[in-house]
């Protein structure tokens, strides 16, 4: 295969040769023959006569055969008819140059050959390449050895730049990443001869080769996105690329959402779904697209949009992101052990770019699926200026309904926190007489970018989400009940989401300095309505409204400004330096009656910092020692973070890699699972006593081969946490077990368990990167285990504690067709279980039974396993120009009845319980256009 | 060259090496709460001092109590003396000396099952006062369809609670013969109500506080907190399933001591 590619290179610069050394091509002159060759030799001939330039596979067109008498027709015609007489494809190049494929991916492999082939519009499948005449393709002598080589790398469709995009230098373990405005700084380039290689998912990789004078020059490197045809994995792991990726980095997953369609899905593309199908995040857990990474729980992971910090990762009870894939650029997960760049999390960093906006053509687009509406649209505004907005919409179509339903008919049954819901089982029957439910979740993003040189970026981001579960029903008492009483209705209103804003500036001072510079907005809200509305006439005539009930309300600020450095001291070494600062206040009252709040708590903290730290490369090692600094001013304490992380390359292929570090947590997110008994979730700020500050440290180990076609990897990790929190609040209604009046007295009890925790684990990845056939398989063996004093002195296994996980992915290309299947298979997550009852006579009247929990956690539910499918076929312009997909995807296939939770309830002094399952079989269609 | 043929080995060993790592892992054991005894006893000065003590109930058991538990020593305490409990029938041990337990005192509980010891402990709080009802008797309003129904008259129960004790109301159904209100709701059979009032002063009994109508004796009980919080708890999913507080140690349920300020006469509970 080799020496193929060899024979093919040669063959094509041979090619080249002749087309660079006779400038004139000519393809509109007339050929007026008799042709009866073999296509290659043809191609041969009218490249000699006409100096036209020509790319292929000699071997595959040989076995082609022209046999035709032309009458005074133009060349192009001809080509363009032996084409489609024989069903191959042809491409023109700007310069003239003819690719002819027999499939249109073939173009990679041919341009991978003719290297220093450049440029233009691959005529009627308008793939182009980057504009750049080669001057020459003979090997030349390097002007320059060891020097360091600054460029960009965008997308060449649409001008963004792309951020994580990989750089190697071939032959070398040198290699660089692009930073969030696609910068890159190469050390220690061997010579200005050297040739770079750049990849990124979803994207052609590229192949440029320096020369001394391009290599004076800032280097642009645009791709070409991939068509669809090309063979590609969607999810490309640093460690696992479609051509070479960086190995050196510890624990990172990248994401580019171009693809995501391909893969199954419950009614959305989903950026953090996807990561659920690699190694080292759960992906058993239906009800939260929130990541458990490693044994961490969803609020211990950091998502960043667009630099700013967003709360609310999540729409309709957790089954979608919040984010629009048409709005993402590009994704990162720091499974652990991260830069010091990052802090304030325990467990994993999300890290989620914004697109920029299409900076050459407007482009539009829609997609819609059973659940929702997405729009979007980006277009440049000026030569030097884009926008983007996208809009989602859910609407109440039968998968809206399936969900939405799911949740609340297994809520309306569960009893709230505290004895006095008693009374809320017979609300939950009064829920089925509602007359109307409208319920409905959107999102927004919006983005502005500004680039009035090359040397500085400002861009503007917007983001606005937001859920709105409404069970609010009109009570429509007949005046027959009350002559009093107006009218009375019950709001049952639950609205949560997140707004947020980032201003940000980066700049290119020098090659070898570049900040970027935020500030950034971003609030986070969660308010729950119970309550009764009457408007009642008394008896002097005079008409009041009267609200009881419960409302609750967080609402969550966080301003943060923040700025990083980047200075490449030398050939060898880069530093990264910053400071950041974030002002948080978090509100959140629980209030009755319109006025009595029973809980009135506002907080605020400031927390301030600094970190540095330091890459450098000896050769085949490279270390990356850092620290990391933050004052919090809620406890008036200096919480230090050394990070560190080193590679090692024992052979080109072959890494070795580390990282250990320190990570504090400030805020915690509140999870209750009783969803109608209050608002889903809320944040609280760590004070130090009843709320410490969380802490964990990693301790990673990893190697990774990786072979042109095949990444096999092995990842292992050990985490401690402590300061964990878990909180409960208990609410004592007045009728201790009785109906609840809706006049009667609440009261909360605010219970804050402290504790501590450790996971451990070994994720195994074999991946195949390339061919028709692609996908990977992954299984992690993990333990996540928590010791809270208030469950004993033992520690008992974390509600997100999974043994085994096994993932098989599957993606195979066929033309326009895609067919994708994923199998996860999770071992079942621990649950505590009542194991026996007793009742007591309470003191005044009435019994009361109570269960007898055996341990925390000391039970498990069965296995969650399930079979995901999907069919995505490309609609394609009769140009070859890919407009849309149209999508079928499957959904538990095999309706496998998996475990949410069992709910207990007591049935004729029996406990009796009942398994609350998640999605079974559900389809989904997708239809996604764009112009 | 060389190395790539010995590179696998050493991931090999790395891998091998990383397993041990990862298998040297400690094993969970849980806390076994299914062998405790269940123990309930409310402390009343003036009072006989019983406790009943019983088994926990099997999760299919139908029975509405565990079975009791016979032959054990009970002992209980008010500091000085200690006094020992006999057992009156299965289960149910008696202190047949109705002036042990004053309306002070802090007493404890005392006894061993399955070789642990059980103990618990209970203050006896104040006797609360200034029980008052806005009225002597609750008209429930007649409903029936076509008409205008009366507007319901709120009867409130104040007491004395300047310093926001916990206390539960309790109606206890004076009447041989039951009379039902309205059969809807009516899931529960017990004629006696109990309230759970917390910290505050009063309480505003609504139309539907009583399933009975007929007369009931007021009493207002001032009540510890593990007897609140043992009545609040009631998770019933196996996310937050919990065990409900106790203030037995090596054991389940309650032990607590109550006073109570009993209305001078019955509340009337009747018909438009």
């Amino acid at each position: 295969m080799k020496s193929i590619l060899f024979l093919l290179l040669f063959f094509n610069l041979l090619l080249i040769r002749q087309a660079s050394a006779q400038n004139v091509q000519n393809d509109t002159a007339r050929v007026n023959k008799f042709i009866t060759a073999p296509l290659d030799q043809v191609l041969d001939e009218l490249s000699a006569t006409y100096q036209i330039k020509f790319v292929f596979d000699r071997s595959e067109m040989h076995l082609l055969s022209v046999s035709d008498h032309y009458f005074q027709e133009k060349v192009k015609d001809v080509i363009s008819q032996i084409c489609k007489f024989h069903g191959i494809y042809y491409a023109k190049q700007p310069d003239g140059t003819y690719f002819i494929l027999e499939k249109p991916e073939d173009i990679s492999r041919l341009r991978r050959g003719a290297a220093q082939s450049k440029s233009g519009e691959m005529g009627s499948m308008t793939i182009s390449y980057k504009e750049q005449q080669e001057k020459a393709a003979a090997p030349l002598k390097p002007t320059r050895k060891n020097f360091s080589l600054a460029g960009r790398v965008t997308d060449n469709a649409t001008g963004e730049s792309l951020p994580a995009a990989f750089i190697k230098i071939r032959g070398t373990t040198i290699t660089a990443v692009t930073n969030t405005d696609g910068y890159f700084n190469l050390q220690n380039v061997p010579s200005d001869t050297a040739t770079i290689l750049v990849s990124y998912a979803g994207f052609q990789p590229s192949v440029e080769r320096l020369n001394p004078e391009s290599a004076l020059q800032k280097l642009v490197i645009s791709l070409l996105p991939a068509d669809n045809a090309l063979n590609e994995v969607v999810i490309n792991g640093k460690k696992d690329g479609v051509m070479n990726t960086d190995t050196r980095r510890v624990s990172i997953i990248q994401l580019t959402p171009s693809k995501l369609s391909e893969l199954p899905n419950i009614g959305e593309r989903d950026i953090l779904r996807a990561f659920q199908l690699m190694p080292g995040v759960s992906g058993s857990n239906e009800s939260s697209s929130g990541a458990y990474v490693r044994g961490g729980t969803p609020d211990q992971n950091l998502v960043l949009f667009d630099g700013f910090t967003v709360y609310q990762v999540d729409h309709l009870y957790g089954f979608y992101s919040a984010f629009n894939v048409n709005a993402v650029k590009d994704v990162q997960l720091y499974k652990g052990g991260f830069s010091a760049k990052f802090g304030g999390r325990l467990s994993s960093v999300t890290d989620i770019s914004g697109k920029d906006g299409n900076k050459k053509t407007p482009s539009f687009g829609v997609d819609l699926s059973l659940l929702s509406v997405n729009i979007y649209g980006e277009t440049p505004v000026s030569d030097k200026s884009s926008v983007l907005f996208s809009l989602r919409r859910s609407y109440q179509g039968p998968l809206y309904n399936k969900i939405f339903n799911k949740l609340n008919n297994t809520t309306t049954t569960t009893t709230g926190g505290g004895g006095g819901m008693g009374g809320f089982g017979g609300r939950g029957g009064m829920a089925n007489n509602q007359t109307q439910v409208s319920s409905w979740f959107y999102d927004l993003n919006g983005k502005y970018t500004y680039t009035p040189d090359d040397k500085n970026i400002i861009s503007l981001s917007f983001y606005s989400g937001k859920d709105d579960l409404d069970n609010s029903r009109d009570l429509g008492i007949p005046s027959a009940i009350s002559s009093t009483v107006n009218s009375s209705s019950i709001t049952d209103l639950t609205t949560y989401g997140n707004v947020g804003s980032s201003a940000k500036w980066s700049r290119r001072w020098t090659n070898k300095l570049y900040s970027n510079s935020l500030v950034s907005y971003s609030n986070y809200f969660s308010n729950r309505d119970r309550s009764t509305s009457s408007s009642i006439t008394d008896t002097t005539g005079t008409t009041a409204t009267v609200n009881n009930g419960t409302f609750e309300n967080n609402n969550l600020k966080d301003y943060s400004a923040k700025s990083d450095w980047e200075w490449n001291i030398n050939n060898s070494g880069k530093l990264l330096f910053g400071g950041f600062a974030s002002a948080q206040d978090i509100k959140y009252t629980y209030a009755q009656n319109d006025t009595s709040f029973l809980i009135n708590q506002y907080n605020r903290a400031l927390s301030l910092g600094g970190y540095v730290e330091l890459e450098q490369n000896f050769g085949k090692l490279r270390v990356q020692p850092g620290m990391r600094l933050t004052h919090y001013d809620v406890t008036g304490k200096n919480y230090i973070e050394p990070r560190f992380s080193a590679s090692y390359a024992l052979t080109d292929k072959l890494m070795l890699k580390m990282a250990t570090g320190r990570f504090y947590q400030f805020t915690n997110r509140v999870i209750r699972e009783d969803i109608l008994s209050g608002s889903k979730d809320f944040w609280v700020l760590a004070n130090g006593s009843t709320i410490p500050v969380g802490s964990a440290f990693h301790y990673i180990l990893g190697t990774s081969y990786e072979t042109d076609k095949y990444l096999f990897s092995v990842e292992a990790y050990y985490k401690t946490l402590t300061g964990l929190t878990e909180y409960s609040l208990r609410q004592t209604g007045g009728g201790g077990g009785m109906m609840m009046g809706p006049d009667a007295t609440i009261t909360l009890e605010e219970n804050f368990y402290n504790g501590k925790g450790y996971a451990k684990g070994i994720e195994f990845m074999a991946q195949k990167k390339v061919g028709k056939y692609t996908g990977w398989i992954g299984y992690t063996l993990a333990e996540a285990f928590n010791k809270f004093e208030v469950y004993g002195t033992n520690y008992f296994p974390a509600s997100q504690d999974v043994r085994h996980e096994f993932k098989s992915i599957n993606m195979f290309h066929e033309g326009r067709w895609t067919l994708t299947a994923t199998w996860i298979y999770a071992s079942g997550r621990p649950y505590t279980a009542p194991v026996g009852s007793y009742t007591i006579d309470r003191a005044g009247a009435g019994t009361k039974t109570y269960f007898v929990i055996s341990g925390k956690n000391s039970e498990r539910l069965k296995a969650y396993h399930r079979l995901d499918a999907a069919i995505t076929y490309d609609l394609i312009k009769t140009n070859t120009k890919k407009i849309g997909t149209i999508g079928f995807s499957f959904f538990n296939i095999y309706n496998r009845s998996n475990t949410w939770y069992r709910e207990y309830s007591i049935q004729g002094n029996q406990v009796i319980s009942t398994d609350v399952n998640y999605l079974g079989f559900t389809p989904n269609l997708t239809l996604s256009l764009k112009w | 060259m060389v190395t790539l043929y010995n590179t696998p080995k050493t991931v090999f060993r790395g891998i091998l090496l990383l397993l041990c790592l990862f298998a040297a892992c400690k094993k969970d054991t849980t806390e076994n709460t299914s062998i405790l005894p269940v123990v309930e006893a409310y402390l009343l000065p003036g009072k006989n001092v019983e406790v009943k003590i019983s088994l926990q109930k099997g999760l299919v058991d139908t029975n509405a109590y565990g079975v009791p538990i016979s032959g054990l020593a009970l002992r209980i305490s008010d500091g000085t003396v200690t006094k020992t409990l006999t057992e009156a029938k299965a289960g149910q041990y008696l202190l047949k000396d109705s002036t042990f337990i004053k309306s002070t005192g802090v007493y404890s509980l005392q006894f061993t099952y399955n070789d642990l010891p059980v103990t618990a402990s209970t203050t006896m709080p104040d006797k609360p006062s200034g029980l008052t009802v806005s009225k002597d008797t609750v008209i429930i309003p007649k409903f029936t369809f076509g008409t205008t129904p009366t507007a319901f008259i709120p009867v409130t129960v104040a007491w004395t609670n300047s310093g926001s004790y916990n206390h539960i109301l309790v109606f206890k159904y004076q009447e041989t013969w039951k009379s039902l209100i309205s059969d809807r709701f009516n899931r529960d059979t017990t004629t006696s109500v109990e309230l759970n009032t917390v910290q505050t002063s009063n309480y505003e009994l609504s139309m539907n506080t009583f399933k009975y109508y007929g007369r009931y004796k007021v009493i207002l009980m001032r009540v510890n907190t593990e007897y609140v919080e043992m009545l609040n708890n009631s998770s019933t999913s196996s996310h937050n399933l919990t065990n409900a507080p106790t203030n037995v140690k090596n054991g389940l349920g309650i032990f607590t001591a109550m006073q109570a300020d009993t209305l001078k006469y019955n509340l009337l509970v009747k018909a438009e």
